[in-house]
């Protein structure tokens, strides 16, 4: 084992990762700290949250929290799920419509924008200020292309700031279909015993998809009756490729991501995106990863149907997810197993804790506004991620 | 058997309808897919919903909703050998009950049944229980052959871990 104090020094300058990032509750918690709670963080999608009134239950970080649209001025509005007397969850539903959140254990009650409004019997109380007893708000909320962000930071950077280079890709994807996207599908829900950054480094980590999908392939070649190009185009195809997008933003780009999905299956983005600290794109999903501790992650898949699109192909949208993704699917149950959990239980050997993650350093393009290009099958989104990472980590700021 | 009335089905048939969910809750056990997969009829679904009854899949996100040809693609891919998160294989125990013959549907005796799965693999040992519905037509070969088959897990919403053994 290394004493290691600052968890800059567990990443060092030639690309070797120390394990202790995966296993350590002492680094969640930090990560807690100067990363969920200074960064600005995906919370809902705006076609959840169409009409006044609506709301979903979710997660900022490990704390849960409910996404609202106001009642009675539209405003989105993001506060904690934790009454402000005894401490319950007010909102049990994952998404509804309501005026009010009402506490089962005492009947305190909230507007739907978060303020007090009513205290029963409160003749008990003497002197206590209900304007400041309302649900806890964020101090920030923001909507990029569709997608709501909320930070528990009062300052900082703006959101636009913090998406920089990933801004545009996320109005590529708000512009999927006729008429944009919606998540009206609901989600996959999984849970897996290892990291969340493991789930978010996998996203783009085009290296592994012929090793542990490698039966996907095989019912690929079936279905075509040869195998699938995917690797050759991966390693060979000079369209393809991974971009450091800087804040800890990656995209792996498979030809132009502004000429449609590349004949990709159906649905599918011509891209997959990582934007920091934990929301991604991939195929025809927006991927939530909610950490829950150091060896327990949460994740949330929605898929993106195509709004002013028909019925029938947004269903195709869904059974071709399905093929993939989920707890039943032919290719995510395999990066759980493999990428994850058999992660999770290599970390146990801590003789030698270090890490290599340096696949394709050397041939990194650095270009004139601040992105890094490098090729399709390097760990340029893993790096990328991790430069963003250890910043946020530093103790006392950049590294 | 293509003229039952469900009086007739409920009474005549049960022990037949019965024995068939157990021999296909036996090949799933030993594992014998390609056997499994012959009690599906050509034009079969094959339907693990997510969420309640009010579920639709034409627009919600399901678990799992296979042609036959997509659920032979299963079969191919867990017999593959590559199929991480089958390596090592789920042991597991089907146990069929509360077997009833609901009525008849196009031609096919609509049979419900409750399943209480047992699943182990790498020593955690984890039980799925299910409302299951099939939809069975006459068979020669095989006494019955299966054209739907639903199967409501009651944790269907929570989120899950490996489901990718065959229900």
């Amino acid at each position: 084992m290394t004493a290691i104090t600052d968890p800059a020094d567990l990443i060092t300058d030639d690309w070797r990762v120390h394990g202790s990032i995966y296993t350590s509750e002492a680094i969640f918690a930090a990560e807690q700290e100067r990363i969920f709670r200074t960064s600005w963080l995906y919370v809902a999608h705006e076609s959840e949250l169409r009409n006044p009134g609506d709301y979903k239950t979710t997660y900022a970080g490990t704390q849960p929290v409910i996404v609202t649209r106001g009642a009675d001025d539209g405003r989105l509005r993001v506060m904690l799920n934790r009454c402000r007397h005894r401490g319950a969850a007010v909102c049990q539903a994952e998404s509804g419509s309501a005026n009010f959140f009402r506490c089962p254990y005492h009947g305190w009650t909230y507007r739907n924008t978060g303020e007090l409004r009513g205290i029963t019997y409160d003749d008990a109380y003497s002197d206590l200020d209900r304007e400041q007893l309302g649900l806890t708000q964020l101090p920030r909320v923001d909507v990029a292309h569709g997608f709501v962000f909320a930070s528990f930071a009062q300052e900082g950077p703006s959101l636009q700031e913090h998406l920089g280079h990933a801004l545009p890709y996320l109005e590529l994807i708000s512009r999927q279909g006729p008429e944009g996207i919606r998540l009206s599908a609901g989600s996959h829900r999984l849970e897996y015993e290892a990291n969340w950054k493991l789930q978010v480094e996998n996203t783009i980590d085009n290296y592994h998809f012929g090793f542990v999908h490698r039966s996907f392939l095989e019912v690929l070649a079936d279905r075509v009756g040869e195998a699938p190009p995917i690797m050759q185009q991966i390693l060979f195809n000079e369209t393809y490729r991974t971009v450091d997008l800087g804040n800890g933003h990656s995209v792996h780009e498979f030809g132009d991501p502004r000429a449609g999905n590349n004949g990709a299956q159906l649905g599918d983005l011509p891209f997959n995106l990582i934007v920091f600290p934990n929301l991604c794109f991939v195929g025809a999903q927006v991927r939530h990863v909610l950490p829950k501790r150091a060896g327990h992650t949460e994740v949330r898949l929605y898929p993106m149907l195509h709004e002013g699109a028909s019925d029938e192909y947004n269903t195709a949208i869904l059974r071709t997810h399905e093929g993939f993704y989920g707890a039943a699917g032919m290719g995510g149950p395999d990066d759980v197993e493999v990428a994850f959990e058999r992660v999770a239980d290599g970390m146990r050997a801590t003789e030698q804790e270090w890490l290599v993650m340096s696949r394709g350093a050397h041939r990194e393009q650095p270009q004139p506004d601040g992105t890094i290009v490098g090729h399709s099958a390097d760990e340029v989104p893993q790096r990328a991620f991790y430069r963003g990472w250890r910043r946020a980590m530093a103790i006392g700021g950049a590294a | 058997m293509s003229a039952l009335t469900p009086e007739a089905a409920a009474t005549g048939d049960l022990a037949a309808v019965a024995a068939f969910l157990y021999r296909e809750a036996e090949l799933l056990d030993g594992y014998e897919l390609e056997a499994w997969l012959e009690l599906y009829a050509p034009d079969a679904t094959y339907w693990i919903p997510q969420g309640g009854r009010e579920t639709d899949p034409r627009f919600d996100v399901q678990l799992m909703l296979d042609d036959r040809r997509r659920l032979r693609e299963r079969v191919l891919r867990i017999n593959g050998g590559h199929a991480y998160s089958q390596d090592p294989r789920s042991s597991t125990v089907h146990l069929v009950g509360n077997v009833r013959i609901a009525g008849e549907e196009e031609g096919a005796l609509d049979v419900r049944s409750v399943q209480l799965i047992t699943e182990l693999r790498k020593g955690r040992q984890l039980l799925y229980s299910a409302h299951v519905r099939h939809l069975l037509v006459p068979d020669a070969a095989h006494g019955f052959l299966i054209r739907a088959k639903e199967i409501r897990l009651v944790n269907n919403e929570v989120p899950l871990g490996n489901l990718t053994f065959l229900l």
